[in-house]
């Protein structure tokens, strides 16, 4: 019976890549190899550092060398700890499986490792996260419009349908729909941003000499984390306040609940998002409200400030990821090897800030910028015609508004067959009918006597 | 001549205030709670007549109390400015009653921003053609010996302001808005301080000549109607949806 060919394990690449990163060019692979004391006239040096320390490697297999080669690189490069736990992986693999000489040969002959090979751990967790932020947009989508509109139902996770996944690529055509349309509302404005972004993301490639000095863990945490606080705080904070919005007098900010240290930047997003509906409306009160700014002026702020909010998530959620993934990897550059429990540390707390101005994006997005359009339908009472806003979420999750009761009562997702419906953005009829109630001031007592 | 000129306003008073008896509605409910902004809305199996709300500020027990204080014994009857709300109603048995406004603070809201409390009776509206909120307060003379009975007859209602009190919307009032205001608010500048614990500045017996002067209640005698605010969310099949038969015409 043929035995099996011993395939190169996962501790032996991840050394080859830690190697081929560190010692990159063949000069300093040499001077490993030589501290090792590893006969080094089989060795085919190659300018490709893959490929070269991949041959390097195999040779120290086959001359079981390895420990004296790990132990030279750690000689010359200290921080490289995690070079000790690949050895032991490593040892551990060929206490059970290179036993014959014919399986060490194998190992020695193992091609470079294959991108697969080197990022499969890399590919897999990110696509794990990118997955679960996917599916938590939805939910958070929702979520948020539920809260927004008061509708009932049930818990966060509580009624999950497929329909549920279509969520984030609406989040995400949405938004895209908005750049557009924010450039046709405003090109120069727009031409401007795209030039400013340009500009900084070609400086961050160039990686001047100063910014290549601070790139450091501490400093690029830092902002990290207090870019995330940063944004949330600015963009998506204000916008938690906001519910209630049919039932309440919403075009009215002080119904809502909002703290005073971010009262003024709830009213600026709030403003936008009435006064881009009511501000054609005319009357006292949408003049003390919107201001002599007309309706398309309000929406282009409104999608403005939430453009800058996309950009300046992606903006985070990109040196976010890129530091995660420099911190927890080993680097040239001695700064960014840090001790095992450092370099965890440092990658959760950076993880919980691109997550925290990541996921706000979505919730924020639902009680600003989202179509409050849906479809609306009549029914006829005894009393004469009534007309239901028919709020769906998502596939199963629908809630009809009657707006002259004020009530909200959660339906099944099928309109009546045979009623007449339209779309309606159900917002701007909630403030018209806000706007049309009288303002009440209730009266004093009087203590007056006959 | 002055004396006869007080003598003759007191009279024509009279008959202006005394000309309609007032028909009062009993209800019965603890107390309604809306939040800041909630639209006020109230549900219960009211007569089918038209129908109007009053607004006081106060608790009942604190109005109600009036009636018992020492000071107002010899007080033949207490006037009020009242606020009055014709309220849509949708429904049949027991029907939504809609006033049409909001809780917006700080008008309702205590002076420190805290819960706002209103005294809401219901009486069988006289002038059903009126507008929907009196745009000028609507005084009330009240006897001291029925003060109580009609307070009581009304549901306490408490406004609570968000957890984040702040003052209204940042609107600065111009000139306009004044006047706007004083037309809805009438002589309230003019009215005395709002606390029943005040001294009034000066208490007159109640003469002779306007014994009647007090506007005439008479109570229901059906038993009090549960009255409670109507809910905003609930959750219904379709088939109950399209059944039901409180719905009002848009």
């Amino acid at each position: 019976m043929a035995e099996e060919r011993v395939k190169r394990p996962q501790p032996l690449t991840r050394i080859i890549e830690t190697l081929e990163h560190v010692f990159e060019d063949e000069e300093s692979s040499r001077t490993v190899v030589g501290r090792a004391g590893i006969e080094d006239g089989m060795i085919g040096y190659d300018a490709r550092s893959l490929v070269n320390w991949t041959n390097i490697v195999n040779e120290t297999v086959k001359q079981n060398k390895l420990p004296a080669l790990i132990d030279a690189a750690i000689a010359i490069r200290p921080d490289l700890t995690d070079l000790r736990s690949a050895l032991l992986d490593y040892q551990r693999f060929a206490a059970r499986h290179v036993t014959t000489p014919e399986s060490v040969i194998q190992l020695a002959e193992e091609p470079p490792p294959s991108y697969w090979e080197r990022a499969r751990f890399r590919i897999l967790s990110w696509s794990v996260i990118g997955l679960f932020v996917f599916l938590v947009t939805g939910v958070l989508v929702r979520e948020s419009s539920r809260l927004f509109f008061d509708l009932p139902g049930s818990s966060m996770v509580g009624r999950f349908d497929f329909q549920l996944l279509g969520t984030p690529f609406v989040f995400l055509g949405r938004t895209f729909l908005i750049i557009f349309r924010y450039a046709a509302q405003n090109p120069l404005g727009f031409l401007l941003v795209l030039a400013v972004v340009a500009a900084i993301v070609r400086f961050m490639v160039k990686r001047p000499l100063f910014i290549h000095r601070i790139y450091i863990p501490v400093v690029v945490t830092t902002i990290v984390i207090a870019g995330a606080l940063l944004k949330t705080i600015w963009y998506d904070m204000p916008t938690f306040s906001f519910q209630r919005v049919l039932t309440t007098s919403s075009v009215d900010m002080t119904s809502f609940d909002v703290s005073d240290s971010l009262a003024g930047r709830a009213q600026s997003l709030w403003s936008g998002v009435v006064c881009s509906r009511v501000a054609t409306f005319g009357g006292e009160i949408v003049r003390e409200v919107c201001g002599t700014q007309s309706a398309a002026k309000h929406q282009q702020h409104l999608y403005g400030s939430y453009l800058m909010n996309v950009l300046l998530t992606i903006l985070i959620a990109t040196l976010g990821v890129s530091a995660i993934h420099k911190v927890i990897h080993p680097s040239r550059d001695k700064r960014w090897n840090l001790s095992r429990i450092s370099k965890w540390l440092l990658a959760a707390a950076m993880g919980f800030g691109v997550l925290c101005a990541v996921l706000a994006l979505p919730w924020s997005y639902a009680r600003t910028v989202a179509s409050m359009k849906y479809p609306r339908y009549s029914i006829v009472v005894e009393e004469g015609e009534i007309w239901m806003d028919h709020i769906c979420l998502s596939g199963s999750d629908c809630a009809d508004y009657n707006q002259t009761d004020n009530t909200i009562e959660t339906v099944k997702p099928e309109i009546p067959s045979g009623a007449k419906t339209q779309s309606t953005d159900v917002l701007e009829d909630a403030f018209a009918e806000q706007l049309g109630a009288p303002e009440v001031i209730p009266r004093e007592k009087a203590n007056r006597f006959q | 001549m002055k004396r006869t000129g007080v003598l003759l306003f007191v009279l024509v008073s009279a008959i202006a205030v005394s000309g309609d008896p007032i028909h009062v509605i009993p209800l019965r409910r603890a107390s309604a709670i809306f939040k800041c902004g909630d639209r006020c809305q109230f549900r219960g199996s009211v007569p089918a007549t038209p129908l109007r709300l009053r607004i006081f500020r106060g608790t009942i027990n604190q109005l109600a109390g009036i009636a018992d204080d020492p000071r107002y014994h010899s007080a033949g009857c207490v006037e009020f400015y009242s606020t009055i709300i014709r309220p849509r109603r949708s429904g049949g048995s027991r029907p939504l009653l809609n006033l049409n406004f909001y809780f917006k603070p700080p008008a309702w809201l205590a002076s420190d921003g805290s819960n706002g409390r209103f005294v809401f009776v219901l009486e069988r509206d006289d002038h059903p053609n009126g507008p929907d909120v009196e745009p000028r307060p609507v005084n009330l003379r009240l006897s001291i010996t029925e003060l109580s009975q009609y307070f009581r007859s009304g549901v306490d209602v408490t406004v609570v302001p968000p957890v984040h009190t702040r003052p209204s919307r940042t609107r600065s009032r111009t000139a306009s808005d004044e006047g706007a205001l004083a037309a809805t608010l009438g002589p309230a500048r003019d009215a005395p301080p709002a606390t029943v614990t005040d001294t009034p500045v000066a208490v007159h017996p109640t003469p002779p000549q306007a014994a009647g002067n007090c506007n005439d209640l008479r109570f229901d005698p059906a038993p009090p109607v549960l009255f409670e605010r109507a809910g905003v969310s609930t959750t219904k099949t379709p088939t109950l949806l399209f059944s039901a038969r409180d719905r009002r015409a848009r």
